[in-house]
């Protein structure tokens, strides 16, 4: 079945007509919260089933109590008295044979006179199928539309090529056997064989009545006979009570390991948030660290910037003032300063020896020497001249390396900085690790005061449980086996018995029925088999493809059929109990694609695979990996996606990353984005735009 | 060190508005204590930076208006800060005659530190940030001698 | 009404061969038992299939009695 396109009218979200086409191959549609994404899942399970997404109860439901809801708001309001307000689905596909159908769903809803809305109870329905040889049209009404879409699209595959992925857990719950054991036999259309067994039964039971319930001519022989087939049926009821024991004790065991399971997994959440909280909390004493470096870094320059960096930029002035003092002190205009002994050296002699005149007592020039006895102002104007000389020297050296040291500063600092950053783009990431594994209304505090230890005592407990089931069913399947040779036993007694009757026809058609029963039920082992073994292949195929990205152990996945169980195994066929999430998510993946794959080459009836938000549980670097192997398993794919645009986590999948994704991979060649339009709550309907 | 010639027990003149605008704005108030949250610890350094600025670009501006109670003495310009402002002094009227005229000494520097300070003024009206903290001191350090070469 | 897809029928043939080439009497029976049971699954409706077989063999054996009773 290939879908050609869907077209949606006044249906929840969709205002007026809007329509979607599809190729073989790849669809993807992107949509931000709140844009109509799953309104278009509604949709499909709307035309198909008349079934949708009930919000105010979150299950799905049949619609026929509250058609009225699903028509859109605004197309609600616009509606006059007297008029009426239709909503609908058509969906165009093809089947195998190329024939076409077009298939539609239409709900009128009338307003009366004095506005009131008058509801009426049926949506009607209707299938035209255009032959693909000679083009006639056949049309279908309601019940016949129904019978004819169920052999198209039986409703027991639904849930898996109608895929929401944010139920996975609860449709393919690795704890929850029966989900699987159900997907199983609903894809692989087991069921079928299944059924042909029962009938078979019956009928071996009613002709085995008639051949035993005719005396034979022998009376003995007829007496042996009943007698046998009393202790046969008796064994036989043992034999199915000890069945029944069977599958009562795996559906309880099947409760205490989900129960285990949800124990284990909750301790690990919360032993994962709490590590989560704890590596934070490391990372942001090591910020605060740095910080301080920083600040310090900051602080211990200040004394740096006071004592000479502010006199970058005056090696100019200096330089010229030094050149100025070394002039003067060439032209000698500064003088070297006069020693005191130098004077009183001279007065002693009587003698001037700047001049060299003679200097007697109380002459005039003896009393210019002695007037420069004590008197030290111009020795210190020189000396400070000198001084200022040496300060602007050693200040001109300093200057000159400013520059450098600067440099030096600049580069400690964005050393600390870059450490800085990396810590907060570190600390970002945890956050967005702990959001999308913390579930809502969990705050950061109730983690860290979380008890462990009472949540380890329950899974502890539920532990115990289970291993006690575990040994029940071994008790059982030792009865059983016990109790079905003894069966067998007594039955090839009976068949020599029955060989010695001489009803004919009632022998005959006892034999004839026994026959056929017991091909039946090979034919029904053998198909099983048959079809586990593809699934298991393929499974493995997928799910190596999709986590081949992922360093995390992954495994070998193995369907256990006979302990109704799907897990992974590593290489020495050991069974992995500790996959991480996003590996649990992808086998859950591998195993619905590889059951629709396997029954879509075996029945040769290509079902399109839609998912809605099939990978939001999904976390980390398999997102990727899955959305390829989902176009690429498929013939025909409509992926619905949450465009996730405000993530920090480098790895996470990011719109950017999807839109370039769609861009770059030839395969998809339809893609859409689901936008909200409007100013407020009335008018708000989804737009569809075509970005590829 | 060899004492200057300035009197160190004299008031350092500040121009009222300055004392008022900037002073105030990035020192700590009237003490001139050091704080270490603040960009200029201490008002004489805010003083010797205004010098620097403005012998740097030869823009010297009288007093128009001194402020009535200065708030720090010559003594508290730390060595060799005094100094390398005389030497400044020396280089802008080339002529050591100045060091024999303390009052005019002074009066240069406190006119040339004023002038810097009206320079700095202005950058601070173009950017609020420009003196926020020691690392804009930094950048604007970095930027005098990028620019130049 | 007739089944839908014949590639079912196809299939279910293939796997009834080996029974076909050993017993043409029980492969009878179980073809069409099959297409029955593969009819009734897929409409959810009601075939009969119980009485439907109870004939099918007592067709066959009253075929293969008549000969010795004659």
């Amino acid at each position: 079945m290939i879908i050609v396109s869907i077209e949606i009218e006044n249906f929840l979200s969709y205002y007026k007509k809007n329509r979607l086409d599809f190729d073989l191959g790849p669809t993807v549609i992107l949509g931000q919260n709140n844009t109509g994404k799953s309104k278009l899942f509604d949709a499909f399970n709307w035309v198909l089933y008349d079934r949708a997404f009930k919000t105010t109860e979150e299950v799905w439901a049949e619609t026929k109590d509250w058609r009225e809801d699903l028509i859109n708001r605004k197309a609600k309001a616009e509606c006059r008295n007297g008029e009426y307000v239709a909503c609908s689905v058509c969906l165009t596909f093809l089947d195998e044979d190329e024939n076409k159908y077009l298939l539609a769903r239409e709900y009128s809803l009338p307003k009366s006179n004095e506005g009131n809305w008058q509801i009426p109870r049926n949506s009607d329905l209707s299938l035209t199928r255009t032959d693909a040889v000679t083009s006639n049209d056949t049309n279908f009404y309601d019940r016949d539309a129904e019978e004819q879409l169920l052999m198209l699209f039986p409703e027991n595959l639904s849930r898996y090529f109608l895929f929401q992925g944010e139920n996975i857990s609860q449709i393919m719950s690795l704890s929850n056997k029966s989900a699987f054991t159900k997907a199983l036999r609903d894809l692989s259309r087991i069921e079928v064989f299944e059924k042909a067994k029962a009938y078979a039964d019956k009928v071996l039971k009613n002709l085995k009545r008639d051949f035993e319930n005719k005396a034979d001519a022998d009376n003995a022989l007829h007496e042996r006979k009943i007698r046998l087939s009393q202790e046969i049926d008796k064994l036989k009821e043992d034999v199915a009570f000890q069945d029944e024991q069977f599958d009562n004790e795996c559906r309880e065991r099947n409760i205490q390991k989900e129960q285990f399971e949800k124990k284990n997994n909750e301790l690990k959440m919360f032993e994962e948030c709490a590590a989560i909280l704890r590596e934070s909390d490391y990372l942001e004493a090591q910020r605060l660290t740095k910080n301080e470096l920083r600040a310090s870094l900051i602080t211990n320059q200040k004394r740096d910037v006071f004592d000479k960096w502010m006199y970058a930029g005056t090696d100019a002035i200096l330089n010229r003032f030094l050149s100025f003092y070394k002039q003067n002190k060439i032209e000698k205009k500064i003088p070297e300063p006069i020693r005191q002994e130098f004077i009183k050296e001279m007065l002693a002699e009587h003698k001037c020896k700047v001049c060299g005149s003679d200097a007697a007592d109380e002459s005039d020039a003896y009393k210019k020497i002695a007037s420069f006895l004590n008197d030290r102002s111009l020795d210190k104007e020189i000396e400070l001249i000198n001084q200022l000389s040496m300060v602007a020297d050693n200040m001109l050296d300093k200057v000159t390396r400013i520059p450098e040291e600067i440099k030096e500063f600049y580069l400690s600092l964005q050393e600390v900085e870059d450490q800085i950053r990396s810590l907060q783009n570190k600390i970002k990431a945890k956050e967005e690790e702990l959001r999308s594994i913390i579930p809502s209304g969990i705050s950061e505090d109730e983690i860290k005061a979380k008890n462990f230890i009472q949540i380890q005592r329950d899974r502890d407990r539920f532990k115990n449980d289970l291993d006690g089931s575990e040994s029940k069913i071994n008790q059982i399947k030792g009865r059983r086996d016990f109790l079905k040779k003894e069966l067998d036993n007594k039955l090839e007694e009976y068949e020599s018995l029955i060989a010695q009757s001489s009803n004919t026809k009632e022998k005959e058609r006892f034999q004839l029925a026994e026959k056929v029963n017991a091909s039946t039920s090979q034919f029904y082992d053998h198909f099983l088999n048959r079809i586990i073994s593809d699934i298991e292949e393929n499974a493995n195929k997928f799910f190596t493809q999709m986590t081949i990205k992922n360093a995390a152990l992954s495994g070998k996945v193995k369907v256990d059929f006979a302990n109704k169980e799907v897990y992974t195994i590593d290489e020495a066929g050991t069974r992995l109990f500790n996959i991480n999430q996003a590996n649990k998510v992808s086998l859950q993946i591998a195993f619905v694609a590889a059951v629709l794959d396997v029954s879509n080459r075996f029945w040769d009836n290509y079902f399109p695979f839609i998912a809605d938000a099939p990978i939001s549980a999904l976390g980390g670097n398999n997102k990727l990996t899955a959305i390829d192997t989902m176009i690429e398993i498929f013939n025909q794919s409509i992926v619905i996606l949450k465009d996730d645009a405000l993530t920090y986590d480098p790895d996470n999948l990011r719109n950017d990353v999807v839109r370039t994704m769609i861009m770059g991979n030839s395969a998809i060649k339809n893609a859409y984005e689901l936008v909200m339009e409007g100013d407020n709550e009335q008018e708000q309907h989804t737009l569809i735009k075509k970005i590829k | 060190m060899i004492d200057s010639p300035i009197d160190p027990s004299l008031l350092v003149n500040v121009d009222a508005f300055h004392y008022e605008n900037t002073y105030r704005r990035l020192c700590h108030s009237d003490t001139g204590k050091a704080s270490k949250d603040l960009t200029f610890p201490t008002m004489w350094e805010l003083f010797v930076w205004g010098a620097v600025l403005g012998y740097s670009k030869n823009s010297p501006k009288e007093i128009e208006k001194r402020h009535p109670s200065p708030p720090f003495r010559w003594q508290q310009i730390k060595d060799p800060h005094l100094h390398l402002l005389i030497v400044m002094a020396i280089d802008k009227l080339q002529s050591f005659d100045i060091l024999k005229q303390p009052d005019d000494l002074r009066k240069n520097i406190e006119s040339f530190s004023n002038g810097g300070l009206y320079l700095l003024h202005e950058e601070l009206a173009l950017d609020p940030l420009a003196y926020q903290n020691i690392e804009s001191l930094i950048n604007q350090i970095q930027s005098r001698f990028t620019t130049q070469s | 009404m007739a089944i839908k897809n014949s590639d079912v029928m196809r299939q279910i043939e293939m796997m009834l061969k080996g029974i076909k080439e050993k017993d043409l009497q029980q492969y009878t029976i179980i073809k069409e038992l099959l297409s029955e049971v593969y009819l009734e699954y897929n409409t959810g409706r009601n075939r009969n299939v119980e009485r439907k077989l109870t004939d099918l063999i007592d067709a066959e054996v009253s075929f293969k009695l008549k000969p010795t009773q004659q």
